[in-house]
């Protein structure tokens, strides 16, 4: 087990140079710069700023120093927010960056997960009833219909009209502020995870294995939980670690909907300001996210699955 | 079994909510509202505000909170004119070129140490510090030996602003500039602490360690979060500051600033979304304000190219085939002011009004006739139609006017004699474009600093890097250096009034309309008069409730 890990984490290594490499020269390939303004800077002021951010220096440079950065733990300085290390923006001391969105996600999943799981297997044990109708169709539904009509939806009944939860910002943390924005995500990711457990449950339930346990009289529950669970799991969590890193790494529209100070929000800032560091900063981070939930994935399938782990 | 499940996926769910509680604690901090609604007011800002440091702000968010935090030696009231800042009085030479200010007796930083004319001479000192990169190091030029500064001619300590002793402090300039009063009160001139500065280095515009000469300082703040500024309680008027405490938002979405300040959420909002704007201004008429902005929205025509450079007849002809008219009232329909000039009305008082095109008052009818003409005569018709590209940063509004500017040439042209793309590009990539004169045509704007006529007239001169049509009029340029040296405030309108004239007839833009800002203000709010604040210059220690 142990030796799988360490052999999945080296691999990684190399990936990750790559991503670094080429999303370093993509970026710097971008027409503009990060100073570019509607007003025009004077060249002095522009070579002093371009100066103090190393980028009068020769690309391949700047990349040495930058990877030299990364190996000392830094992501450097933005050059949106003038001098504030990228380090504090994404990870600050108070609330805000990764800790937002981190909470959000952690929040969505406790409930989404469960949830999507029972609601499936309802659904695909009562297949073709009127509940399962109504699992597919919402998922449907909800696939179809973005959070970005939802979330508006949402804080013009709740928040504007009925006036129970703010129309948005983070606030402490606080079960009011998460509320709304939970529900949305909740909302958006549990039907789909429904959707694949009901799909999942179906093929487990038709398979030889689970009908020779019906022939020997097994009583429903335990062919359900010694037998099916475990199968019908595999494929929702191969779901499931992508999905978690969807939502860590940026639920944009959720968050600008509410007001969040999220990643969501400062990706897209970083990349319509040309703010370098930062958009290398999320890229090296979301993409490591990326790597690490796809090990857990496979160690969980281990566990699930005995004949992974042969 | 099946409790056993049960009993471990309890467990990971609850380890999981236990990770999260604990993230939660530790990173709580003192609640940003912990005071009463009634001491806070929450101000939607429309972005972060990417600095705090009033030498880097350039952006109307950043200067936003700067105005609260520092203050300059000179301020602005809610009309725009200028009055004593942390100056109380100042003695201006017969010449218009020594400034002598007199700073208030015994005024504090919000740490409680002085403020002394050595804290001045230090904050306009880095101003003009080309390592600082300040983006607005122009405000000094006009001080003696500020443009070499810039430039890296002369040390910083030669710049010409003198400490006469603790609280008076000597400017000398380089030629009289009538809006020089209004650039000390210019965010980016708010004055600092040297000794914070020196303290703390980079890191000195982190709560905690700002220390503020205006009426409000720093308390929290949340990278696209919030921006909490308490009163600052060493502030020479602090006895007047009604509002204790002032959270600044940064909500990008206008649609969720609505529904925030619906729900009583925020106080005063930053704009509107633009589909909603009739609805609104219908349902909620004493809440709304549109108030006209100091500012211009206007075409660039690509001087560079040779189809506009040698063809001044087209350039009119396509100027005049714009009926502004309908664009504002028809395609905007925000109280936008149609605009024929290359300066707004309102700029220095009226100053510099009237001096529209002589087609601007004529019949929709005469327009067409005339710039069909000028049309034929450039030498473009359906045997040699004209092909023109109009670029644009992708934005609904943006592409409404492109969208509407191409078909109106189409209608007073015809289709068969120019065909008119419209290209939309991402923000940065436009900027590039439009900067380096690789387009045909190019949307641009500009919103006025301060109120100073320079603030358009600087537009047009050449070699200036907002002159993105690339014009270039030598008389015009001479106009105004002259106009620059004049101390005689009626000769100085004069030879301004005669260079815009010459500039108006290059033909080398397409003024469109004065712009509009809009906002929302709860009626909780008073002490806010937004009707004549054109420059959209506001100050938290206006407000009261």
């Amino acid at each position: 087990m142990l030796k799988f890990i360490l052999k999945r984490i080296l691999v990684s290594i190399p990936t990750m140079l790559a991503i670094i490499t080429l999303v370093f020269f993509l970026v710097h390939m971008t027409p503009g710069n990060p100073f570019d303004g509607e007003r025009a800077l004077s060249p002095e002021a522009l070579a002093a700023l371009m100066h103090q951010y190393r980028l009068d220096l020769p690309v391949w440079q700047q990349y040495l120093l930058y990877l030299n950065d990364l190996i000392h733990g830094s992501f450097g300085i933005s050059m949106k927010y003038l001098g504030q290390s990228i380090n504090q923006l994404l990870f600050p001391d108070n609330m805000g960056g990764f800790w937002v969105t981190l909470q959000l996600s952690v929040y969505t999943m406790i409930v989404a997960v469960p949830l999507g799981i029972i609601v499936g297997c309802y659904a695909g044990l009562h297949k073709n009833s009127i509940f399962d109708k109504i699992v597919v169709a919402s998922n449907i539904f909800f696939t179809a219909v973005p959070t970005m009509v939802t979330g508006p939806l949402a804080v013009l009944l709740f928040a504007v009209t009925l006036q129970i939860f703010p129309a948005g910002g983070w606030g402490d943390g606080d079960f009011m502020h998460v509320f709304m924005p939970v529900a949305i995500l909740t909302l958006a990711y549990t039907p789909t995870i429904a959707f694949v457990t009901r799909g999942s449950i179906i093929d487990v339930l038709n398979s030889n294995y689970i009908r020779t346990a019906r022939a020997k009289g097994l009583p429903t529950h335990k062919i359900l939980f010694k037998h099916a669970i475990r199968p019908t799991l595999l494929p929702v969590i191969s779901v499931l670690g992508p999905m978690f890193a969807g939502i860590l790494v940026g639920a944009v529209v959720t968050e600008q909907i509410f007001t969040l100070p999220g990643l969501g929000i400062l990706t897209t800032n970083a990349a319509t300001n040309r703010d370098y560091n930062m958009i290398m900063a999320i890229t090296i981070f979301g993409s490591s996210l990326t790597i690490i939930f796809n090990i857990i994935v496979d160690i969980c399938y281990m566990l699930l699955d005995p004949k992974i782990k042969q | 079994m099946k409790l056993k499940t049960l009993a471990k996926a309890m467990l990971i769910v609850s380890s999981l909510a236990l990770v999260v509680g604990g993230i939660t604690a530790c990173t709580k901090n003192k609640s940003a509202s912990s005071g009463s609604h009634k001491d806070i007011i929450i101000v939607d800002n429309g972005e972060d505000a990417p600095t705090l440091d009033p030498a880097l702000a350039q952006d109307t968010q950043s200067s936003r909170v700067i105005y609260d935090l520092f203050e300059g030696l000179v301020s602005f009231d809610q009309k725009m004119q200028t009055i004593p800042g942390l100056a109380e009085t100042w003695d201006i030479s017969k010449d218009q070129l020594t400034y002598t200010f007199h700073l208030r007796p015994g005024i504090k930083f919000s740490d409680g140490t002085p403020i002394t004319a050595d804290d001045v001479v230090f904050s306009l000192q880095r101003l003009v510090d080309p390592k600082t990169g300040s983006p607005y190091n122009m405000l000094g030029s006009n001080i003696v030996n500020g443009q070499a500064i810039i430039d890296k001619k002369q040390p910083v300590n030669s710049l010409a602003v003198l400490a006469l002793d603790k609280n008076t402090v000597e400017i000398k300039l380089v030629h009289p500039d009538a809006s020089f009063l209004a650039i000390c009160a210019m965010p980016n001139l708010g004055i600092i602490s040297k000794a914070n500065l020196n303290k703390y280095g980079n890191d000195w515009t982190q709560p905690g360690k700002m220390v503020n000469s205006g009426a409000y300082n720093l308390t929290e703040r949340v990278i696209k979060g919030y921006i909490l500024l308490s009163k600052n309680p060493y502030y020479y008027d602090a006895k007047d500051v009604s509002i204790n405490q002032v959270k600044f938002m940064p909500i990008v979405d206008y649609s969720s600033s609505l529904n925030q300040y619906k729900s009583g959420n925020i106080d005063i909002t930053y704009s509107l979304p633009i589909d909603q704007y009739k609805t609104i201004k219908r349902q909620m008429p004493l809440e709304e304000h549109t108030v006209t902005q100091e500012g211009l929205y206007y075409y660039d025509l690509n001087m560079t190219l040779p189809k506009f450079r040698d063809n001044p007849k087209l350039r009119e002809a396509l100027s005049i085939a714009v009926d502004r008219n309908a664009l504002v009232k028809v395609v905007l329909g925000q109280d936008q002011i149609p605009s024929y000039s290359y300066v707004t009305e309102t700029i220095e008082a009226g100053k510099f009004a009237g001096l529209n095109y002589d087609w601007a008052n004529w019949s929709r009818d005469k327009q067409i006739a005339k710039a069909q003409q000028l049309f034929k005569e450039a030498g473009y018709g359906a045997n040699n139609p004209l092909e023109i590209s109009i670029s644009y940063n992708t934005n609904d509004l943006h592409k409404k006017v492109a969208l509407a500017v191409g078909s109106m040439w189409q209608e007073v042209f015809g289709e068969k004699s120019i065909q008119v793309t419209i290209a939309n590009q991402e923000w940065k990539t436009f900027l590039k474009a439009r900067n380096t004169a690789n387009y045909d045509v190019a949307r641009d704007g500009w919103i006025a600093d301060y109120d100073s006529v320079d603030s358009y007239t600087n537009l047009y001169q050449c070699g200036n890097p907002q002159n993105n049509s690339k014009m270039c009029n030598k008389e015009y340029n001479n106009l105004l250096t002259q106009a620059q040296k004049t101390a005689n405030p009626e000769e100085r309108v004069d030879l301004i009034r005669k260079a815009i004239a010459i500039a108006m007839d290059e033909y080398a833009i397409i003024p469109l309309y004065q712009y509009t800002y809009f906002r929302m203000i709860s009626p909780k709010v008073k002490g806010y008069d937004i009707k004549d604040n054109h420059l959209d210059h506001v100050q938290s220690k206006w407000y009261k409730f």
